[in-house]
């Protein structure tokens, strides 16, 4: 398929409108990824219960999403769709949650420590971030505030709405997520409402892979914003990188690419301009430009996509002023690399990420408030990740065990620097292309600068899509 | 768009820049031992605020020596009426509020009665250096700690324990003790030789105030002066730390804004306008370590009494018994003639009952009234090392 791809680019599209229009017609969840937000993962190649058709012709557009285009005036499924899921699921944490440790009173609570450690769904929501009363500075994921007890958890209700508009290369692209949370000690029930993506996007040249959109959308840095749905994750947990890299941003972009028929081979460029950068909104705002000035970011990718191995490298880069100050002056930085590897049932897949914050004025905002000191901050670390599709035909559509393991290093100016790492391991099960199973247990390991606490997670996740 | 409208959408857009540029303007900042020593090489001021324009200048807080070291200043002061001093070791700006932080005293068992009794000591019989793990390159460090002891497993080398992280890794017991005033420095900075007096009445300061080679942060030996236990307070729910207001005496200049005498400031003894006794069993007050610098605004006939100017008044003083060098900086609202009917109480003959002193917080509050304190961006720890007219005894 990738050389018919290459050498008939119309009659690949063909293929892939039918096998869009398969799923469109099944009322798969995943007709949003032919509607360009967001593209599945390469981990997704193995994991064939959410892919419409299991055709190798279904493959590549899954696999990049603007990798194709419907010829005009193809009508492939109605023009307004609604896709979904729920992500249900059960987790337990060991100490209180949390990875601060008993009895140390240090101020602030959260530059010590790694609170994303505790993650237990596909948002990286944590399972506590109680810090006892402490001062914390800004530095906190979201959390389910279920501490050390285990818990049946309703992680997300997701809804997307898109519209294609016929006979013109329009398309318009909305996902809201409803959370409900028990907003901890004496907060009764809470349950926000997130506008993940909003987003219109036009495909500027008839027949070429090239887009411009405008809205709230998903990340250009890196590689892991492909899996932030629960449906194409292929695991539950974010890797500890997430909390740099997938945040959705309000701007616009552009992408672009290339095919070389001859070489196998792609080259791609995703660009953005944004309010902010792709922290998650837990660590900025992303509706509003603090400081006026937008942040600016790029993906550059190469991908061979031979007959039976398909191999992609790309390398992100971002720079801006930081979005959680009010002082245009005040840099970050950020880069990275990402490779994936897909051959014979296994994915292979990683990242590395560095990012340096300059010190910033005015307070600290984040999407949880306002804060004290938006600190000088630098991280740097890897993800790896492998996993392995078992398929197989009938109700059971495939068995995908993996692994992860990430080792973050990251300092704020004035503290110790840290060093923590993390082993994941986990099954995935796909069953009538409707449901994913899932279970994984996070092995939390501070292996320098920070106590070593009781902070591993089991956490199940349940995905029924529509 | 009309011209008008176009003056309104600049002003708007001139408002709001001018809106984020204050927000960047507020950036915090704190200047340690190790910043006011290269700002007194420097010769620039520290803290520096739109409400403090004046800012600190680095030998107020340091002063230097030929040898190229600096050694730190004994500050005159009043309080409660009386003569008093402190040391500045640390300023900050911008910050609503400060927290403490824990410093741990390694010790061989817990002794609840007499922490210290098994301090844990070094392989030359020292007491092993204490721990701690907010640096002073931090926004965050405070020198405003919570001291906990730290008990050592039996036969452990405290030679080994240079962390926060070694001791929660290892989870030891810890027991929380009392608040403390320590700053770190840089080694070139130190106390001045003994006997450390009080700058206008020569007699000696706090014994407590004294100088460590060393102490661990992160691994990092540094060295500090402990400056004296109790001698603030603090929320035991979120750790922050209970201001003092400390006094700038000052006047309105020609554009209303406050102008310093450059007096010796007056410590608060509780919240503004607040009436709170001072706190202070056996003559140590439990504030005055961290403080907010306000302007105390007084009228045109506010001067601050110099000896050194006024001889018939330094008789007077002499004739009751009372050193002149006690109220040398004190300042009277009613110090200076300005109009024909005003009176100089310097000069009165009831000296030192003629005047209206400004050397409490009670009397700059009941005296100037709300309209003419005005809070400033900075804050300054500011342990008390003379209160009362003597220096403070004990630990």
């Amino acid at each position: 398929m990738r050389r018919a791809t290459s050498r008939h680019p119309r009659v690949a599209l063909l293929l892939a409108a039918m096998a869009a229009a398969r799923a469109s017609l099944s009322g798969h969840a995943h007709a949003e990824t032919t509607a360009g937000e967001p593209p599945p993962p390469a981990a997704a190649a193995p994991t064939p219960a959410p892919v419409p058709a299991a055709s190798p012709e279904a493959d590549e557009p899954e696999a990049e999403v603007e990798g194709f285009t419907l010829p005009a005036g193809t009508e492939i499924s109605p023009p307004l769709t609604l896709m979904g899921y729920v992500d249900f699921g059960f987790a337990n944490a060991g100490g209180d949650g949390t990875s601060f440790p008993a009895g140390d009173n240090r101020v602030p609570a959260d530059y010590g420590v790694d609170t994303f450690a505790t993650a237990v769904n596909s948002r990286g929501d944590v399972a506590s971030i109680d810090a006892m009363g402490r001062v914390t500075n800004g530095f906190l994921p979201r959390s389910v505030n279920i501490g050390g007890r285990p818990s049946f958890l309703l992680n997300v209700v997701n809804q997307d709405l898109r519209y294609q508009a016929a006979h013109v290369p329009v398309m318009a692209f909305v996902r809201i997520q409803v959370l409900p949370r028990w907003g901890g000690d004496g907060a009764g029930n809470v349950t926000p409402l997130f506008v993940e993506q909003a987003f219109g996007r036009v495909t500027l040249i008839e027949g070429r892979e090239f887009f411009v959109a405008g809205g709230k959308f998903d990340s250009v840095f890196g590689i892991e914003y492909l899996e932030n749905s629960s449906v194409f994750r292929t695991g539950i947990t974010p890797s500890l990188f997430a909390r740099y890299t997938t945040g959705t941003a309000l701007g616009v972009k552009m992408f672009f690419r290339q095919q070389i028929p001859a070489l196998w081979s792609a080259v791609s460029i995703n660009v953005a301009g944004t309010n902010g950068t792709n922290f998650v909104e837990a660590l900025q705002p992303t509706d509003a430009s603090l400081t006026g000035v937008p942040v600016a970011s790029a993906r550059l990718g190469y991908e061979l996509n031979l007959p039976r191995v398909q191999f992609k490298l790309g390398a992100s880069a971002l720079r801006g002023p930081r979005n959680d100050q009010f002082d245009r002056e005040a840099l970050m930085e950020m880069y990275g690399f990402d490779a994936r590897l897909t051959v014979a049932g296994l994915s292979l897949s990683g990242e590395y990420v560095h990012v340096k914050e300059e010190e910033g004025a005015g307070g600290k905002q984040t999407g949880a408030g306002e804060y004290l000191i938006a600190s000088e901050f630098y991280a740097k670390g890897f993800w790896a990740q492998a996993a392995y599709a078992l398929n197989f035909h009938g109700p059971l559509r495939a068995i995908v065990p993996y692994g992860r393991y990430e080792r973050r290093n990251a300092w704020f100016e004035g503290f110790r620097p840290i060093t923590v790492a993390r082993v994941t391991a986990g099954l995935r099960l796909d069953l009538w292309g409707a449901l994913i199973l899932k279970g994984e247990y996070l092995f939390n390991q501070e292996l320098e600068g920070a106590p070593t606490v009781e902070n591993n997670v089991l956490t199940t996740s349940v995905v029924y899509t529509w | 768009m009309g011209r008008s409208s176009s003056r309104a959408a600049a002003l708007l857009v001139g408002m709001i820049g001018g809106c984020a540029e204050n927000q960047v303007e507020n950036r915090p900042e704190i200047w340690t031992l190790f910043d006011i020593r290269e700002a007194l090489t420097a010769g620039d001021p520290i803290a520096v605020t739109p409400g403090y324009p004046q800012g600190i200048r680095p030998t107020e807080i340091l002063t230097p020596a030929s040898d190229g070291t600096a050694t730190l200043r004994i500050i005159p002061a009043f309080s409660e009426g009386q003569p008093a001093a402190y040391v500045m070791p640390e300023v900050w700006s911008h910050f609503d509020e400060v927290w403490v932080q824990p410093w741990y005293v390694l010790i061989t068992a817990w002794d609840g009665k007499s922490p210290n009794q098994n301090r844990a000591k070094t392989a030359d019989g020292m007491n092993a250096p204490p721990v701690f793990d907010v640096g002073p390159r931090s926004l965050f460090y405070s020198p405003l700690w919570l001291r906990y002891y730290a008990v050592l497993p039996e036969g452990a080398d405290p030679a080994e324990y240079t962390s926060a992280e070694r001791i929660f890794d290892e989870k030891l017991a810890i027991y929380p003790n009392v608040a403390w005033t320590y700053s770190l420095r840089p080694t070139d900075v130190r106390l001045p030789d003994a006997p450390i007096v009080h700058p206008y009445l020569q007699t000696p300061v706090a014994s407590f105030l004294t100088q460590s080679p060393a102490s661990w942060v992160d691994d990092e030996s540094m060295a500090y002066f402990d400056e004296g236990s109790a001698n603030f307070t603090f929320s035991t729910a979120d750790l922050v730390v209970d201001e003092t207001p400390l006094y700038e005496l000052a006047r309105r200049g020609p554009d209303g804004a406050p102008l310093s005498l450059g007096a010796p400031r007056v410590m608060g003894s509780g919240p503004p306008f607040a009436r709170r006794p001072a706190d202070a069993p056996n003559g140590r007050p439990r504030f005055g370590a961290y403080s907010r610098i306000y302007f105390a605004v007084a009228p045109a006939t506010a001067a601050a009494f110099d000896p050194d100017s006024s001889p018939d008044a330094v008789a007077l003083l002499t004739a009751a018994g009372l050193d002149p060098q006690a109220y040398r900086g004190r300042v009277a609202t009613n110090g200076a003639k300005v109009a024909d009917t005003d009176v100089a109480c310097f000069a009165a003959t009831d000296f030192p009952a003629s005047c209206n002193w400004l050397d409490s917080q009670a009397r700059i509050e009941d005296s100037l009234g709300v309209v003419n304190i005005i809070a400033t961006e900075v804050t300054a720890c500011s342990p008390l090392v003379f209160y009362a007219g003597k220096g403070i005894s004990g630990r």
